[in-house]
């Protein structure tokens, strides 16, 4: 089936709204759609429902739509930056780093509140991508990049096993946070964390057409005017922007930056990487909002976090898909 | 030549890999125990220390050739039996056996073999083959899967429960004796292929279609490569756990052995070498506490890619 | 006169590459730069954009020091299409040509109606115009080249480098670039490394020789091509040659 690039974009905004409405409905208690209507036209704070789909439903789903888009965002232009179709924000070192800072944390100060681990694994996820940065040397970088942020992060993981080991206190906090879950971040920290999350993307936007002329190649794009590696260092900061603040929110949340970017390239295909920064959010939001939604739906009144319901549902569709791929090609 | 003075260290490693623990060796002391035989005064040689050592050097060699083998056969430097989800598949057998008491090896083979069919039929297309493309997607859907199973495993499990589970999934070589051996032998008829391919390796690297011209059926090679590769991978990581970074640093490294060509003997001493050096750290330094050997192949083996990115930053600016 | 260069020394780490290359090349026609493998073609190219600086020595472009300007301005004087230029996957000709525009572009404003006139024109001087939509990577390797070229074309810069442009064209094609080439070369500086030395003769207007990273010859074509310089530049004997009935000349390797 073929559809129309504006069919597509309609069938987007569709997905999205509906996951976004499901979000708010869907739960340990299910509620009709009126229930948000209602809510949405004269709040009234003294109704059970009302006050679950507002005060706790509304800011996770707004938690979801920002870890979701900053997230796919993350993912395309580190695609982008390491032209290579593999790329994960992984690579450029900030859950690991986000990691080893929030168990460092745990070691040294023992318990921490959600704000100070939302902290730590925003500074961590920073510092690792300066290094990364730093590591991977001037010039044309692309290709060391992804193996210099492959050995930090390995760096990174083997001293958070060596603290988790040696202090069970650390490990059992460590053990929750590593899965990945939008229960964690509080209103507070989002209002914080959002606009971290919002530079990255803006500043992806900017240097997108730039990027763009730098996947020609370091010496075309340099006789075109770009200075290579600022550029490189330009994508490499909206990434850490996006990625840690992400993190940040959610803990080290795996999929929707490798797969994300594949989807939106699915909607417009060959539009410009710009363009396709933009469809990534909605793309993203969406998936983060599903499988936020299913996680508490399906085991309710229990929870499954954000990242097992992603690995869980997301990976065995993304291997049919590629499967279906596979045979219809050629 | 090169090679010649890489295996010259990985012997002299496993000299010392012998030497060295609680109780350190002088070479005398250490060639007196050894003839001694595995009664009497050479029973720590014999039961401990070499058996242990020989596991190690099979799995390095093994994890070694596994990922130069997948870096090569994928073009990407990226690639390593992490990235297509065989080291995590069998990882989550092996907490499973771990956790419902059954032997921990059988867990993580049978984990592994499991990935490597599933990735063999769905990246497998009826005209060309395994399609590296396709296996390389599946794969890391398959290792966010299997990865995801394994937290969830470590969540739900006790804290005793979770600790020996996450120490095994560092990689460890505790418990390796002569059992362990003589399933790491199992693992030698796989590795030769592999050793032996290097001027098919070559070949490949010139792209398919040169490759077809020289001769090569490049079909063949691809899958019979590319399921040697991932289940000697398999059979790694059920010895040892996920040594999973030898695996991505030993190709960059033999490369440099090898002044650029893909070279699996390098592969492999590499891989073997970097395990020895890291479980005589492992056994050297933290003797009480015995950290697992996998830690210390990431705590020296992230410098060691460092480096050779390093280096490569260098040469690339020529 | 776009380049005056004065006593250039170029060094790759610490590798000398380049030693001692003065010369000074017209505003306008097709200058071409001969030389054995490796003498240092593609590192003087590199040195003429300004994307590796001189160790000693000076490039200026039309009284500036291109080592001063800023590498936007740089790219607005001065085209170069290297060699191994990528193609990312899935990209239309269009898409690939408009990256030309890059050193033009207002930060976050979108092409503008000059931008796309200057992209179509760029396909229209190469022949790609019905191809426009395509993906790069199904043309043929001749059609890909002449896709570079509009790339360097839109970039609409009053000197344009080369680095083997005739390579992977048949020779209608190669007949059709140059004739492209020598159009511009009225209105432009062309600079362009080949090694057909029968096509330099008709074609370039003047030249430069290397070997070994210095400049044995330079000057019109007509004194550079000649049995002299060229062994002096090559190592081996050429025929150089005119045709009876066209006047035109021909020159081959001597052995041949």
């Amino acid at each position: 089936m073929t559809f129309s690039a504006n069919h597509r974009l309609a069938l987007l905004s569709a997905a999205v709204a509906a996951a976004l409405i499901a979000a708010l409905c869907l739960g340990a208690q299910d509620y009709p759609p009126s229930v948000l209507l209602s809510a949405l036209r004269a709040y009234d704070p003294d109704d059970p429902a009302q006050a679950i789909v507002i005060e706790m439903r509304l800011p996770r789903a707004l938690a979801a739509v920002i870890v979701g888009a900053a997230l796919a965002v993350s993912g395309l232009l580190m695609q982008a930056l390491a032209r290579n179709p593999l790329a994960d924000p992984g690579l450029t070192g900030v859950n690991a780093g986000a990691a080893l800072a929030v168990v460092g944390g745990l070691w040294t100060f023992g318990a921490l509140s959600q704000g100070a681990v939302a902290a730590l694994a925003l500074s961590g996820a920073g510092a690792a991508a300066l290094v990364v940065r730093a590591l991977a040397g001037a010039g044309d970088s692309t290709l060391r990049l992804p193996l210099a942020g492959a050995a930090f992060a390995s760096l990174c993981m083997a001293l958070v096993a060596l603290v988790v080991l040696l202090n069970p206190e650390a490990r059992n906090i460590y053990r929750f946070w590593m899965v990945g879950s939008l229960s964690l971040a509080t209103g507070a920290q989002l209002m914080g964390l959002a606009p971290v999350a919002l530079a990255g993307i803006a500043l992806g936007l900017m240097a997108a057409r730039r990027i763009e002329a730098l996947m020609l190649g370091a010496e075309l794009g340099a006789a075109l005017g770009l200075h290579p590696g600022r550029v490189m260092t330009l994508g490499l900061v909206a990434v850490a922007l996006t990625a840690g603040a992400s993190v940040a929110i959610a803990g080290p949340v795996g999929f929707i930056g490798l797969i994300a970017p594949h989807l939106a390239r699915l909607v417009l295909p060959g539009a410009g990487l710009a363009t396709t920064l933009v469809l990534a959010c909605p793309v993203g939001a969406g998936i983060a909002l599903l499988a936020d939604t299913a996680g508490r739906w399906l085991a309710r009144p229990a929870e499954l976090p954000l990242g097992i319901v992603l690995a869980m549902i997301g990976a065995p569709a993304f291997m049919a898909l590629v499967r279906r791929m596979l045979r219809e090609a050629r | 030549m090169r090679h010649l003075l890489l295996f010259i260290l990985t012997l002299a490693l496993a000299a010392l890999a012998l030497a060295v623990g609680r109780n350190w060796l002088a070479p005398a002391d250490l060639l007196q125990m050894l003839a001694a035989g595995p009664e009497g005064a050479g029973r720590m040689i014999w039961s401990l220390r070499l058996p242990r050592l020989l596991v190690g050097l099979i799995a390095g060699a093994a994890f070694g050739l596994a990922g130069s083998v997948f870096q090569t056969l994928l073009r990407n430097p990226l690639a390593s039996p992490d990235v297509i989800g065989v080291s995590q598949t069998a990882a989550l057998g092996a907490v499973l056996a771990l956790l419902t008491g059954l032997p921990v090896t059988l867990g993580a083979w049978v984990g592994g073999i499991s990935a490597v069919v599933l990735l063999g039929w769905l990246a497998f297309h009826p005209r060309h083959g395994l399609d590296p493309r396709a296996m390389v997607l599946q794969g890391l859907a398959l290792a966010i899967l299997a990865g995801a199973a394994t937290e969830v495993l470590i969540l739900r499990a006790g804290d005793g429960m979770a600790g020996l589970a996450m120490t095994w999934l560092s990689g460890t070589l505790n418990g390796a004796g002569w059992p362990e051996v003589r399933r790491a032998l199992w693992l030698l008829p796989l590795l030769l292929p592999l050793l032996l391919a290097g001027r098919a390796l070559d070949r490949l690297e010139l792209g398919d279609d040169l490759a077809r011209a020289l001769g090569l059926r490049v079909g063949l090679l691809r899958t019979a490569l590319g399921l040697c590769a991932a289940l000697t991978a398999a059979g790694a990581v059920s010895l040892c756990g996920p040594l999973g970074f030898v695996a991505l640093a030993a190709g960059p490294v033999a490369r440099l052995v090898a002044r650029g060509r893909p070279s699996p003997l390098a592969a492999a001493l590499t891989g073997a070498a970097f395990v020895t050096l890291a479980d005589i750290l492992c056994r050297a330094i933290a003797s009480a506490a015995l950290l697992p050997t996998g830690l210390y192949t990431a705590l020296i083996g992230a410098p060691v890619l460092i480096l050779a990115v390093r280096r490569q930053a260098r040469r690339d600016s020529l | 006169m776009p380049f005056n260069v004065r006593d250039l020394h170029l060094h790759l780490g610490q590798t000398p590459i380049l030693q001692g290359i003065s010369f000074d090349l017209p505003k306008r026609g097709i200058t071409g730069i001969i030389g054995t493998n490796g003498c240092g073609k593609t590192t003087l190219l590199r040195a003429l954009s300004g994307i590796l600086p001189p160790r000693r020595g000076q490039v200026l472009h039309e009284g500036c020091d291109i080592g001063r300007l800023s590498p936007g301005d740089r790219a607005r004087r001065i085209a170069m299409l290297p060699q191994n230029a990528l193609a990312p996957p899935g990209l239309t000709v269009r898409q690939l040509v408009a990256r030309g525009r890059t050193p033009w572009l207002r930060p976050f404003l979108p092409m503008s109606a000059a931008d796309h006139a200057a992209v179509d024109l760029a396909m229209a001087a190469v022949g790609l115009t019905d191809l426009a939509p395509r993906p790069v990577d199904s043309l043929s390797g001749g059609q890909r080249q002449r896709a570079w070229i509009a790339l360097v074309l839109a970039q609409e810069c009053g000197t344009i480098l080369l680095d083997e442009p005739l390579n992977f064209l048949d020779l209608p094609h190669q007949a059709e670039l140059l004739h492209l080439l020598r159009d511009l070369g009225r209105s432009r500086s062309i600079v362009m490394i080949l090694h057909d030395l029968t096509i330099a003769a008709r074609v370039c207007d003047h030249m430069l020789a290397l070997r070994a990273g210095r400049l044995v010859a330079a000057g019109p074509a007509a004194d550079v091509l000649v049995a002299e310089p060229l062994r002096a530049t090559f190592g081996i004997g050429f025929d150089c040659g005119i045709l009876p009935d066209s006047g035109k000349p021909v020159i081959l390797p001597g052995a041949l």
